[in-house]
């Protein structure tokens, strides 16, 4: 290490630049395109229909910020959403109304996340294999209480919130971008969220120090718990019945947009808004515009597969710079 | 005032702290000083509320207090500065400093960031340190920078005793002397401070007393003014060190063996020449920052460089251009922090050993690994650097600093390699270890090794070198011999009275 070339390093650097923000010159770069590729695309319909979509990865994508600036992951969270909805699809089956559905979904969303939390902090077991256990776990538990099947007659509440507009912009899609800045506010401006870059940049430090790790990685696990139940809960809404697809690779699309937004997989670094807010959008103004122009559905896939890498390669870069330095 | 009055601590099988008392008064620095496993970590582990003790009790302006957990020492305002600073990478210098105890915003739950900056930048205008930016990142600022941030970070605490554990080993010359400003304040101040410490000059320096542990037990303690730094080793020790020889035994040094023409890497390196002679310990010497570790990097091919090239003779060879990489793998490269790139820490003795010539232990075809060579040699080995373990089946991570360091020197021993370069080689590594590891250097180097040593203690440069090249701003300002290579003379070249350096 030696002193002039830390000085120096302060010049404006353009490959520095594209790493840091070329996600969002990507974005800006991709929306004008596909309003000149797609004349419907810059409807506002169409607008609110991407929107409409991103809903339920928005809000698990926010939880799943938290855990990866910490440094760990939540690979459980498509399941949380299933299950969650499977437990309270089965207590309707045994006479509970709209309200304790709904309860019912949350309680479970925690919960999950404080087992989670008790596998990483308590068990010590690591965060990835903990929770991609749990994935499956969960994915069995909802196969048991459903019998696997698909459940109609959800109560009228669901079909309720759904359509509900406050103007004329969906309250489901106003929640999840409150929820969205409640947790850049909670990462950015509070305590927590101070521990959870800490934690993120140096579990040892942040030890020796005397922060509160195993507090701070419960609380973490247990929001994300809950924001997963949340993308249940939307999912129900949006489609009025519940299924057994629910949640299907939502935890790969979390760490996919958490990435392209930015936040290093090794924590200590990312941020909500905008970072995995415009992650999400982009995932799905993908989709969006291959299906305005009409390309075949098998086509979506792999165009996924090409942004992870993408994300990936980029995250990748930023790591290997930061070691140089 | 702060008393441990008769700590005693039994490990399993070891008393690693028999009836030792420390006594350190407010307003003067106390030097901990003590080999690898004489109980300077033990006994400041039960300060910091570590580890328990069997016997004693710890006193604090005379009254007693119990320290059950880190919790304990940090309420009772012991803070520790550690060798590695801690720090938050990518978050900013005000928030490592205020992260133990951040200030509450408007709204209850909110901090306030604003008021956490104003307050960062006052504790570090009274180190002394304005130049850092209480905005800027904590992984743009320099090593020595981030330490002031953890001083800083002590003192937001409200810490009163305060322990610095080998906060130097990182550290450029420059910022060592800032270091040094900063913790005289505190002493006139009134703080109670402890520094630990392997190197002697820094003690005479910088302390007022002493207090000298050896296997567990008080070996010395005093006053500092007037004490003989030979008296001092004998304390760590335990004997009076031999006498330096200072090379009498005039070697051959003819046959050149490595040519460097020219080296030019980086913004640093401009265009650095010189040749390494057969059985030679070429020692190459200057500040942080004149490009010491950058040239041995940029020979043995881990930096890109930008002109010029490397010569090499092979046995009975020509002396031709090789390429660095080629370069790499003929040569050993005992590298600067053995962790990270020295040692396979999780492996034990034996396959650290064998690990650079593995495969002269593979049987022709399928490459079977013969097991009982491998530890005959590790048995070997362990004698002729005299590592001090059970069996050549403990694990690297199990040794002390100066036992893990004599494994990286057997592991190149054991390859045989015509020129070893050593970058740092008695880094950590404490008194008698590193007497046993000159002692290996210069007998490599008399059986025909030649040796670069790259190091930033002079001491270490003046004993060993029959030949010191003194860089500065990444150039050869001079090519010292015999005589000349002596304390005195290299710091005034290192230094230059020029502004190469800041």
């Amino acid at each position: 290490m030696n002193d002039a070339a830390i000085t120096e390093k302060k010049k404006f650097d353009l490959s520095n630049f594209l790493l840091s923000y070329g996600f969002y010159v990507l974005f800006v770069v991709m929306f004008i395109a596909c309003g000149f590729i797609s004349p419907v695309f810059l409807a506002r319909d169409n607008l609110m229909q991407i929107m409409w979509g991103a809903t339920t990865l928005l809000v698990v994508a926010a939880g799943g910020t938290l855990v990866i600036v910490t440094g760990n992951m939540d690979m459980s969270v498509g399941s949380v959403a299933l299950c969650s909805s499977a437990i309270a699809v089965h207590a309707m089956n045994h006479g509970a109304g709209f309200a304790q559905m709904v309860i019912i979904i949350f309680l479970v969303g925690a919960l999950i996340g404080v087992i989670n939390g008790i596998l990483i902090t308590y068990a010590r077991l690591n965060s990835m294999l903990a929770t991609l256990g749990m994935m499956i776990l969960l994915r069995g538990v909802s196969l048991n209480i459903t019998n696997g099947g698909a459940q109609t007659g959800l109560p009228e509440g669901f079909k309720a919130i759904a359509d509900a507009k406050i103007g004329d912009v969906s309250v489901l899609i106003l929640v999840s971008l409150i929820i969205l800045l409640v947790f850049q506010c909670l990462l950015r401006k509070t305590r927590f969220g101070a521990y959870c870059y800490a934690i993120g940049c140096s579990e040892e430090s942040a030890k020796r120090i005397g922060l509160p790790i195993r507090k701070v990685k419960m609380t973490v696990y247990i929001l994300s718990g809950i924001c997963a139940a949340f993308a249940g809960f939307v999912s129900c809404c949006k489609v009025g019945t519940y299924s057994g697809t629910i949640g299907n690779e939502m935890e790969f699309d979390v760490v996919t947009v958490c990435v392209m937004g930015g936040t290093s997989l090794l924590g200590g670094r990312g941020n909500v808004f905008p970072g995995t807010f415009i992650g999400v959008v982009l995932l799905y103004l993908i989709n969006n515009i291959l299906a305005l122009t009409g390309a075949s559905p098998y086509i979506y896939p792999f165009a996924k597969g090409l942004v992870i890498f993408a994300a990936m390669y980029v995250d990748a870069l930023k790591n290997f710079r930061k070691r140089q330095n | 005032m702060l008393e441990m009055n008769h700590i005693t601590k039994q490990f399993p099988g070891v008393l690693a702290l028999d009836d030792v008392t420390l006594k350190a008064d407010p307003g003067r620095i106390l030097a901990l000083i003590g080999i690898n496993g004489a109980g300077k970590s033990t006994l400041m582990n039960i300060l910091g509320g570590i580890l328990k003790q069997d016997k004693g009790d710890i006193l604090i302006n005379e009254k007693s207090v119990s320290m059950n957990s880190p919790k304990d020492a940090e309420k009772n305002g012991i803070a520790f500065i550690h060798q590695e600073p801690l720090f938050f990478a990518s978050m900013s210098v005000a928030q490592n400093v205020f992260i133990g105890n951040m200030f509450k915003g408007a709204v209850p739950i909110l901090t306030d960031n604003a008021k956490a900056e104003k307050e960062a930048k006052k504790y570090l205008e009274l180190l002394g340190a304005n130049d850092i930016s209480p905005h800027s990142a904590m992984e743009d600022i320099t090593i020595g920078a981030r330490q002031m941030v953890e001083i800083a970070r002590a003192l937001a605490m409200g810490a009163n005793t305060i322990i610095f554990d080998e906060p130097t080993s990182s550290l450029s010359l420059h910022e060592k002397n800032k270091l040094f400003e900063v913790i005289r304040k505190l002493k006139h101040e009134g703080k109670v401070i402890i520094y630990i410490s392997h190197f002697l000059e820094e003690i005479t320096e910088l302390c007022d007393d002493y207090l000298v542990l050896r296997d567990g037990k008080m070996s010395g303690t005093g006053v500092v003014e007037g004490l003989e730094k030979a008296d001092l080793v004998t304390m760590i020790i335990g004997q009076k060190p031999a006498v330096i020889e200072k090379k009498t035994v005039k070697r051959q040094l003819d046959e050149v063996v490595l040519k460097v023409d020219r080296i030019v890497s980086g913004n640093l390196l401009r265009g650095v020449s010189f040749e390494l002679k057969k059985r030679e310990i070429l020692g190459i010497w200057g500040l942080m920052g004149s490009g010491r570790t950058e040239l041995v990097r940029a020979i043995v091919g881990l930096d890109r460089i930008d002109g010029g090239m490397v010569l090499f003779k092979e046995e009975g060879g020509t002396l031709t251009k090789i390429k660095r990489s080629t370069l790499l793998r003929k040569i050993g490269y005992v590298t600067e922090s053995r962790h990270y790139d020295g040692l396979f820490l999780n492996m034990d003795i034996t396959n650290n050993c064998t690990a650079a010539k593995l495969d002269s232990y593979c049987s022709k075809r399928l490459k079977f690994i013969d097991v009982n060579k491998e530890a005959e040699d590790a048995r070997t080995l362990i004698k002729s650097v005299n590592i001090k373990v059970p069996d050549e089946k403990t694990r690297a991570s199990q040794l002390s600093g100066g036992n893990q360091q004599k494994v990286v020197f057997a592991k190149w021993l054991n390859k045989g390699a015509p020129v070893l370069i050593l970058d740092e080689p008695t880094r950590g590594v404490d008194v008698g270890s590193k007497m046993e590891i000159y002692k290996t250097i210069k007998k490599i180097a008399a059986e025909g090794t030649s040796v670069i040593l790259v190091s930033s203690e002079v001491d270490e440069m003046v004993d060993l070198s029959d030949r010191v090249i003194v860089l500065q701003g990444g150039r050869i300002v001079k090519d010292v011999e015999g005589p000349d290579i002596n304390i005195n003379n290299l710091m005034e070249l290192a230094l230059g009275g020029g502004d190469a350096h800041e």
